[in-house]
């Protein structure tokens, strides 16, 4: 599993560009495409972590929206033709304009792929995943984690697999373990020959 | 990466490998090698080299697995390596690891909680291999033989035989309490004994995920042919 950078962006002065930078600061692998359809071609299940930098005018693109679903672990980057860009959007993590510089590009970029290993926090759970994780340790099943959180399954499913990602660590008896010694829970909320 | 040959000097493999020598040792060869090559100590110890080498070959490199090879010798050779891992287990690799976690546990503060629980999590890990040992021990490896040594015995009576899921769990929690140790825990216990635990740990891992291979892949599709020619 690796991470990459994906560039989607109809001008090839902005391709180009893009790519010179991330290549001159980072070793990271770099994929560019002239039209959002184009994304369809990446063999996503080798990609753990991507950062996808597109033209703000995809905005919405279903394409783009299905790429955010299906990817562990995905940055999308808005690309703004204005020299400054204000905007925040829903829809991108973060908005580069014309006259964002070429160190904020590769730090923004370096910082997500975790090229700066001094920022080690991606261990770190939600508080939600801490609430699932909560769950799991006490012995209760995906149904009934999603009907005391208000949740749907597949999104309980979906958070313990990115638990187990962050963590390392896939068994129950591991997880429980491991929230023993972060004191989400205590000891003594598990039965232990039940639960360990 | 080297492939092992017969006329090799046994004592070039352990130099070339030395997590050989408990596999060397289950086939009952004792050290004091001399320059003996690996064909000369086989027949003297009354093994088939051809399987021995396979063994030692697969051991050694994960990529060398030579199913075809492998496949072309007797199940009954192979139940036979499989109960002298198993003993190797249950005798030394999981009382090793069980007091190397005990000693941990005991050099860690009062009142700490986290070696307790990870040394509950050991025992209970500890009881699905045994129970899953113990089913192969009895179970499945007595069908297996009675199937070869008098197939009339045992008519109409198809063991489901898979244990790929079972396998599968047992990799994953030994893989957790690496994990748990490494990145997980507060270093407040003595240091030495936690290296040497995770280096027993790790040899045992390299270990059972050997022996794994060679059930899922080389024992249960023999079986399965053999039931199927039925």
């Amino acid at each position: 599993m690796a991470g990459a950078v994906i560039i989607v962006h109809p001008s090839d002065i902005v391709r180009t560009g893009i790519e010179a930078i991330l290549k001159n600061n980072i070793s990271v692998e770099v994929l560019c495409f002239s039209t959002p359809e184009e994304l369809n071609q990446v063999e996503r299940s080798f990609y753990s972590e991507l950062v996808l930098i597109l033209s703000c005018s995809y905005n919405n693109h279903e394409t783009v929206t299905n790429f955010r679903a299906q990817t562990q672990r995905i940055l999308i980057v808005g690309i703004s033709a204005k020299e400054k860009s204000n905007t925040t959007h829903d829809f991108f993590d973060t908005v580069f304009s014309l006259c964002t510089t070429k160190e904020e590009i590769a730090t923004k970029v370096k910082q997500f792929l975790n090229f700066d290993k001094a920022n080690d926090a991606d261990d770190e759970l939600s508080l939600r995943e801490k609430e699932v994780l909560r769950l799991i340790a006490l012995g209760h099943t995906n149904k009934s984690i999603a009907d005391s959180l208000f949740i749907s399954t597949h999104t309980v499913i979906s958070h313990r697999k990115n638990i187990t990602d962050k963590l390392g660590i896939k068994s129950i008896p591991g997880l429980t373990v491991y929230a023993i010694i972060q004191k989400i829970i205590s000891q003594s909320d598990i039965v232990k020959d039940k639960l360990i | 990466m080297k492939e092992f040959r017969k006329d090799d000097r046994m004592a070039s493999l352990i130099s070339a490998n030395h997590y050989l020598l408990p596999v060397i040792h289950r086939f009952g060869i004792r050290l004091g090698f001399k320059n003996k090559t690996v064909a000369e100590l086989c027949a003297k110890y009354k093994i088939n080299s051809d399987f021995f080498i396979a063994i030692v070959n697969s051991f050694h490199n994960p990529n060398y697995f030579p199913e075809e090879k492998l496949l072309s010798f007797s199940p009954l050779l192979i139940i036979d390596y499989l109960k002298k891992t198993h003993r190797y287990f249950v005798r030394y690799s999981l009382p090793g690891i069980e007091k190397r976690l005990h000693q941990l546990q005991l050099s860690s503060p009062e009142g700490s909680h986290e070696m307790l629980s990870i040394e509950n999590f050991y025992l209970e890990y500890k009881k699905k291999l045994l129970a899953h040992i113990a089913d192969e021990e009895e179970r499945v490896f007595p069908y297996i033989v009675g199937l070869i040594s008098s197939p009339e015995s045992i008519e109409n009576k198809k063991l489901h035989l898979s244990f790929e899921e079972e396998h599968h769990n047992v990799d994953l929690e030994i893989d957790d309490l690496k994990n748990l140790l490494i990145k997980y825990t507060n270093p407040v216990y003595d240091e030495l004994i936690c290296n040497e635990l995770l280096i027993e740990i790790f040899r045992f891992e390299k270990d059972i995920i050997d022996h794994a291979r060679i059930e899922d892949n080389i024992l249960i599709p023999q079986v399965n042919q053999i039931q199927n020619q039925r």
